[in-house]
């Protein structure tokens, strides 16, 4: 393969290297049809290491870090001190300095990031991360609807758009996790509207008032249905504790839009 | 026994015999002294949105003698009916009577029979009368042990062994074998579509094989219907119940260790089971010692002699209560190595919240789970930010956790991670070995292994073909010994609290959530029970020292020369200096041993626990993907793999290593058809009669088992959820 196919802009598809051609470098096997002298792997590596570091710096800048696999590999191997990887989260530039089974490696890892690996790119990322919000909308709608109701609303009242977001602000909120891991997730959408429909609230004020509950006690009902006459009862409680005025602002802001709590202590 | 067809027409059950069951109920129990065995065929449409019942046959006891009747129908109204007319002529709707009618995997038939059952039912008894005699248990949504309905007492077989019908028929050398193959599953079979002599007789034959396994399993243990146990655990916890009670004192012992609901919290929050990991350096990658940086090598496999019995006959565990030793105060803060120092001479359960937790240069094989970090987080999961190694923890960019851990997983936290912590609270209990009759237990079972592992030997050097008796019933006490040792651990770390699982009526499934009073009612049950008899604490210990034990000889081999473990085992590279520190490890156990007299003696021959034993394999490559991943190639040039998720036989008289290939192609992307597993999807739906294809068909619950192909993954491509609920 001529040298110069090497120098500058993207790689096009005859400049690839192919992945059979990576896999016979890596395991010896006679059996691969293209070979390639040292140099010219050190000159692939070059290559694709400077790609493969702009896929890196646009899922930084995109704040994709935690959601792509890729990343979160290369993160790993910077930290681990691999060969292939510098100390701050990148591939290196070069791997004249390897020998010749670190720079077959290299190789490896990059064709299998550049070509093998949808989380390498913000787009790619994305699309792995819209697949898994398809998915959890489609369980959701099949087996969860009430709890799809739950999700719209919350999204609708904290001003969320996106539907990824959507998902994981209501799932990774403290209060629905904790209610999960009691109830389970078919309980979720019931216990929340058993407690807006008997206190007349909305679904972000019974989720506070939850949250207060479940901090305010270490024994929990057995069942969901319990669990609501229980909240319920707490904020009876609430309501007699607090003088009048209290009371009229607490009722005030557990119905209002606006739900703060700063400077109560319930 | 001779075998009477009969269609469900012409089926007149006669009354059977049934005895008292013994235990002190307030309304006496009777359980019927014979046994039916049932088994149903279901097909599916080709798109798998719909599937039915088409075949049906049970066993039943018949008034000649050495006979039986096999009673056969098509659709599932018919099975209702025909279990009806045993209901009314045994009188088990009247009395408190039990008839026990085995289905080699329950939790799949089931959903095929119940709702007609029940729809027929109704027409005959009263909801109240139904609901009342109804009794669910499951283990799991959809996992059922038992079901009990009108006295017709649904048992599952499959659990009871472990082992597929035509497995478990071979392993019991029965008469007749399981026809596999005879039917072809993939095509659709309608309730009237004519079925030829071979799908009669593959019907027929499962029914049979299940009844002749069942009765020789049952001779094989000296049970009877009142005393076959659910579960293949039974059998273990009958002998180790039976060791119980033969000194009042462990009575006593169990009682005295009574859990609360803080320390029974906070040994679930303690468990976890073997440390499975590969060195991260190694991974995707083929180590070879033929040629390159590892040539001079020598790729070793060891295991330990029976890991989990030897922990239970030589280690310690928590002999006393646990009782509060520190709880958290400003004034008073505990230092780590005051708990490690406490935890040489005591059992210790601590609870601590770490921060800032980074992995010391070089290790490779690390102990902290990211599962029970992440449980344990302060605060919203996006403020923990984790580089993981596998499920592993390598560092905590940020996020606080509160972990509860024992004395050994402790020291490796101490020995591996450098972190800030503040010690939140600390119980002890007294160190001391396992109860007696655990101890005697292992030492019985694994004399018992020895002895037929050795007999089987000497028949193999001798050339007894292994389809003889002898070598038959040989194995057969060998597989028993060895279930009982391996099953006496299991008996340990069973939860003491179970949660049950049930269906309503529109076939939603539930289970109860317990809360600190109901865990300390079920705490105090378990402990008055005269039935129950394991401290849960001895099953954490175990699994922790047996942590302790692998990590110590990962250590000992060098972190650098670590390639894999799993729970017992160990894959690495070797050398002479390697090879002597392990050796001199095993004999400074064997010392041990020999003065704590930790041995069985077979034959005028010493057989030690604890001890690291070398796998006679020459390995010249190995190499892993990930946990419960890899495969290496012997000198003979044989593949040998461990994949999870991937069977060893598949379809298409395909094995896992042919579809593997070669060592190398264990790569992300790797698609196994032929191996891959099954998955199972649920349809909820009433009794119908639908029309499918212009066949008439009677619909209702099922559940549709589909082909599934594996596809390898690596870390650069895991698909991990984003949502815990899903």
């Amino acid at each position: 393969m001529p040298r110069d196919r090497y120098s500058g802009g993207r790689p096009r598809q005859e400049q690839l290297i192919s992945q059979r051609a990576v896999y016979g470098l890596r395991a010896d096997s006679p059996n691969y049809v293209e070979k390639y002298t040292r140099a010219e792997i050190d000159a692939i590596n070059k290559r694709y290491a400077l790609i493969a570091n702009k896929r890196l710096a646009r899922l930084e800048k995109a704040e994709l870090t935690k959601s792509s696999a890729a990343y979160r590999y290369i993160r790993k191997a910077s930290y681990s001190g691999f060969e292939f990887a510098t100390a701050k989260n990148r591939f290196k530039t070069s791997s004249r300095s390897l020998d010749n089974e670190d720079a077959i490696e290299m190789l490896y890892q990059l064709h299998q990031f550049l070509f093998n690996t949808k989380t390498s790119t913000v787009s790619g990322t994305k699309e792995v991360n819209k697949k898994k919000v398809n998915e959890a909308f489609k369980a959701l709608e099949e087996k969860h609807q009430g709890l799809l109701d739950k999700v719209n609303q919350f999204a609708e009242d904290n001003n969320i758009k996106d539907r990824d977001d959507m998902l994981s602000s209501f799932f990774n909120s403290e209060v629905i996790d904790r209610l999960i891991e009691l109830y389970g997730s078919d309980y979720v959408d019931e216990i929340i509207d058993g407690i807006t429909g008997s206190l007349n609230l909305s679904d972000g004020a019974a989720l506070d008032l939850i949250e207060k509950f479940l901090n305010s006690t270490s024994t929990y009902p057995a069942t969901p249905f319990d669990f609501i006459g229980a909240v319920i009862n707490y904020y009876d409680r609430l309501k007699k504790s607090t003088n009048e005025d209290d009371a009229a602002a607490y009722e005030m802001n557990f119905t209002s839009d606006n739900m703060t709590y700063e400077g109560w202590d319930l | 026994m001779q075998y009477i067809y009969t269609h469900f027409k012409d089926f007149k059950p006669h009354k059977l015999r049934f005895v008292r069951q013994e235990g002190n109920t307030p309304i006496p129990r009777f359980i019927c002294r014979d046994f039916i065995s049932l088994d149903t065929e279901t097909s599916k449409t080709d798109d798998l949105t719909d599937a039915w019942m088409y075949q049906w046959c049970f066993s039943y006891p018949s008034i000649i003698k050495d006979s039986r009747l096999l009673v056969y129908g098509r659709r599932p109204s018919e099975l209702a009916e025909a279990l009806i007319k045993i209901i009314e002529v045994n009188k088990l709707a009247y009395h408190n009577y039990q008839l026990p009618i085995f289905i080699h995997n329950l939790s799949y038939d089931y959903f095929y029979f119940k709702d007609y059952l029940i729809q027929y039912l109704k027409q005959f008894y009263s909801e109240e009368k139904i609901i009342k005699r109804r009794h669910m248990l499951a283990i799991d949504n959809k996992k059922i042990l038992t079901f009990e309905i009108m006295g017709l007492w649904f048992k599952c077989s499959f659990r009871l062994t472990n082992m597929g019908l035509d497995a478990w028929a071979k392993e019991m050398n029965t008469k007749h074998k399981k026809l596999v193959g005879a039917v072809d599953y993939n095509i659709t079979r309608y309730q009237d579509t004519p079925l030829y002599k071979n799908d009669w007789l593959y019907m027929f034959r499962d029914v049979i094989t299940l009844d002749e396994a069942l009765i020789e399993q049952m001779q094989m243990h000296h049970d009877n219907n009142k005393t076959i146990p659910l579960t293949i655990t039974g059998y273990v916890r009958r002998e180790l119940r039976r060791e119980f009670n033969s000194k009042p004192r462990y009575r006593r012992e169990f009682k005295d260790k009574e859990l609360s609901v803080t320390t029974y919290k906070l040994l679930r929050s303690e468990y976890a089971g073997g440390l499975t990991h590969g060195n991260r350096y190694f991974a995707n990658k083929t180590i070879s010692v033929l040629k390159g940086k590892y040539k001079g090598y020598t790729i070793r496999h060891r295991d330990f002699v029976s890991h989990f019995p030897s922990q239970q006959r030589a280690n310690k565990a928590p002999t006393s209560k646990f009782s509060e030793y520190y709880k958290f105060n400003e004034n008073n803060t505990l230092d780590i190595k005051e708990v490690l120092k406490l935890g040489q001479r005591r059992c210790v359960l601590v609870t601590l919240m770490i921060s800032n937790v980074e992995i010391k240069e070089g290790v490779t094989c690390p102990i902290l789970q990211s599962s029970k970090v992440k449980a344990g987080r302060i605060g919203d999961i996006k403020s923990l930010d984790l580089i993981e190694d596998n499920g592993r923890i390598l560092k905590m960019c940020s996020g606080l956790s509160t972990i509860t851990v024992n004395e050994y997983d402790l020291k490796w936290i101490y020995k591996q991670y450098n972190f800030d912590y503040l010690i939140y609270s600390v119980y002890t209990a007294s160190k001391g070995k396992y109860p007696k009759y655990i101890r005697d237990s292992v030492d019985k079972f694994m004399l018992g292994k020895t002895k037929y592992k050795f007999i089987e030997h000497q028949m193999d050097k001798a050339g007894i073909s292994d389809i003889s008796p002898d070598y038959v019933a040989n194995h057969k006490l060998l597989m028993i010994n060895k279930g009982m040792l391996n099953g006496i651990y299991g008996c340990t770390a069973t939860d003491p609290i179970r949660i049950s699982y049930d269906e309503d009526e529109q076939g939603n499934w539930y289970h109860t959530t317990l809360n600190d009073e109901d865990i300390e009612k079920k705490l105090k049950d378990f402990y008055n029970s005269e039935g129950n008899f394991m401290n849960y604490e001895l099953g954490c210990w175990t699994t922790s020292s047996a942590r302790d034990e692998l990590l110590t000889f990962v250590e000992l081999i060098g972190y650098e020369h670590f390639l894999y473990c799993d729970t017992d085992s160990i894959f690495y590279l070797s050398n002479d200096e390697i090879e002597a520190k392990i050796e001199a490890l095993n004999k400074k156990w064997r010392d041990i041993a020999d003065r704590e007299k930790q041995y069985i003696v077979y034959e005028g021959k010493k057989v030690y626990y604890h001890q690291f034993d070398l796998e006679d394999e020459d390995i010249v490559k190995f190499r892993f993907l990930h946990a419960k991943c890899y495969a290496y190639v012997t000198s003979d040039n044989k593949l040998h793999t461990t994949i999870a998720g991937v069977k060893k036989k598949g379809r298409n008289n395909n094995n896992r290593v042919k579809e593997l290939g070669t060592i190398d192609e264990l790569e992300q992307g790797k698609k196994f058809i032929d191996c891959g597993g099954t998955s199972c999807s649920y349809i909820n739906r009433r009794p119908d009669i639908v029309t499918i294809d212009g066949h008439e068909v009677e619909v209702a619950s099922a559940a549709i088992i589909k082909e599934t192909e594996k596809t390898l993954k690596s870390e650069l491509n895991a698909d991990d959820s984003i949502f815990s609920w899903s």
